[in-house]
């Protein structure tokens, strides 16, 4: 069998924050996301928890496999406890043919998934890190998901604020609009279903003047702390 | 050695409010002020008062210079803002609290101004605002005069730019708001290739 390995970009972030020890949910999150599109190809993610190593999510032509594994393996990525993961492509089984798919799985794992707060807070800070990007409109209950309610409340505000919209806006609603855990599931939803996509990027130019403005401001800075000194000494 | 930067901070705000006298007291040098005899109606409020602008320089170190723009007092040079305070710091805007007339002035050049930099600054400047004239009969309550400009109370600072210390105290608040407000805004996001890495 010839396997092809893709992974996510391992380089380390350049953040100087303290990094959750799950900060790459993100990455993981996306090796999902990009095994689910593939409708081409059929393979497995290879994935390690703190407890278990090197178990399985089988994905036969971007639909999950319908299995127990399959089910917990979900739950692990989706549960932020998955250490490491990737896609390992492969070629020439004719067994992936055969099984039974479970396009449902995502959809019906995220409905039972309950996060505590530090996860929570965790997975808001992940998502919050999104850059701009579209909403696609789903029925997402034929997606086997059940809060049709807090997509369509995502699709809105994303609507609302056009190519600004970020997922750091749905996040930062008040609680009582709907509940952040109810927000992060559509979130991870519509990220793993690749409902979410990015903006267009940001032509060279604008973002050389972005990045021209955020270089001044922080002269500013420098130059009125210079000033307050000279001032003071007046 | 390398280049010298400037840095420029505008002194704004209506006629008689006392810009030209906190840009001699801020400024190492003062370059340009160029008083003439008042010649319209506002002749019976100052005898004499700035055409063109009023300039003054700090020198800070041998890394920077600080540029003290002033601008004439009367609403009909409001639109020589447009051009000084192009990648100003920020800006001082100077009332008259004694004056009825220099705070009905004071509200329409206020207005221009936030739409202004709202408009067109990118940086969104900060903008202090001082009363001068405390000590003048009929000064107007400071509550009233932030009603006035439709601003929080606490935003009008009572100064009197003949006095050194206030004059330094208006130009180290408008610095700190600087300073706040840069350490308050959000750092741009770490990018290798933030498309590359989440989509």
């Amino acid at each position: 069998m010839k396997s092809v390995r893709f992974q996510v970009n391992r380089r380390p972030m350049k953040s100087s924050r303290r990094l959750h020890p799950n900060e790459n949910i993100l990455k993981h999150l996306l090796v999902l996301r990009k095994a689910l599109s593939d409708k081409r190809n059929s393979g497995y993610i290879l994935y390690s928890t703190k407890e278990l190593q090197d178990e399985v999510i089988r994905i036969a032509h971007g639909v999950p496999v319908m299995s127990q594994q399959t089910m917990d393996g979900l739950r692990a990525l989706f549960g932020a406890k998955v250490t490491s993961c990737e896609f390992v492509l492969s070629h020439g089984s004719a067994a992936h043919g055969e099984e039974n798919g479970a396009p449902l799985a995502v959809g019906q794992v995220l409905n039972e998934i309950h996060w505590d707060e530090d996860t929570l807070e965790y997975l808001c800070r992940c998502f919050s890190r999104l850059p701009p990007c579209t909403v696609q409109m789903a029925r997402v209950h034929e997606l086997g998901f059940h809060d049709g309610l807090t997509y369509l409340l995502l699709y809105q505000t994303a609507m609302k604020e056009g190519d600004r919209f970020t997922a750091r806006t749905f996040l930062a609603l008040q609680d009582s609009c709907t509940p952040l855990e109810r927000r992060i599931k559509v979130l991870m939803l519509g990220y793993c279903l690749g409902l979410i996509q990015p903006v267009a990027r940001e032509p060279k130019r604008a973002k050389a003047k972005r990045q021209e403005g955020s270089e001044n401001h922080l002269s500013h800075i420098g130059f009125a702390t210079m000033i307050l000194n000279k001032i003071r000494g007046l | 050695m390398g280049e010298k930067n400037i840095a420029k901070i505008l002194i704004t705000g209506p006629f008689n409010a006392g810009k030209t006298t906190l840009i001699k007291f801020i400024s190492s040098e003062q370059l340009l002020s160029r008083d003439v005899l008042t010649s319209d109606r506002l002749a019976k409020f100052k005898p004499m008062t700035t055409v063109g602008l009023d300039f003054g320089i700090l020198h800070v170190n041998e890394m920077l210079d600080v540029h003290l723009f002033g601008t004439p007092g009367q609403a009909r040079f409001n639109f020589m803002w447009e051009v000084l305070s192009r990648g100003a710091l920020g800006t001082i805007f100077l009332v008259d609290s004694s004056s009825t007339r220099a705070i009905h002035e004071g509200c329409l050049m206020y207005r221009y101004y936030c739409e202004h930099q709202y408009y067109h600054s990118e940086n969104h400047a900060p903008i202090v605002i001082g009363a001068t004239k405390r000590d003048v009969e009929g000064a107007v309550e400071l509550h009233r005069l932030a009603a006035a400009l439709q601003v929080p109370r606490e935003a009008i600072i009572p100064c009197d730019p003949r006095k050194k210390e206030d004059s330094k105290m208006l130009v180290t608040t408008l610095l700190e708001r600087i300073i706040d407000q840069g350490e308050e805004r959000e750092p741009e996001p770490e990018e290798e290739d933030e498309y590359d890495a989440f989509f």
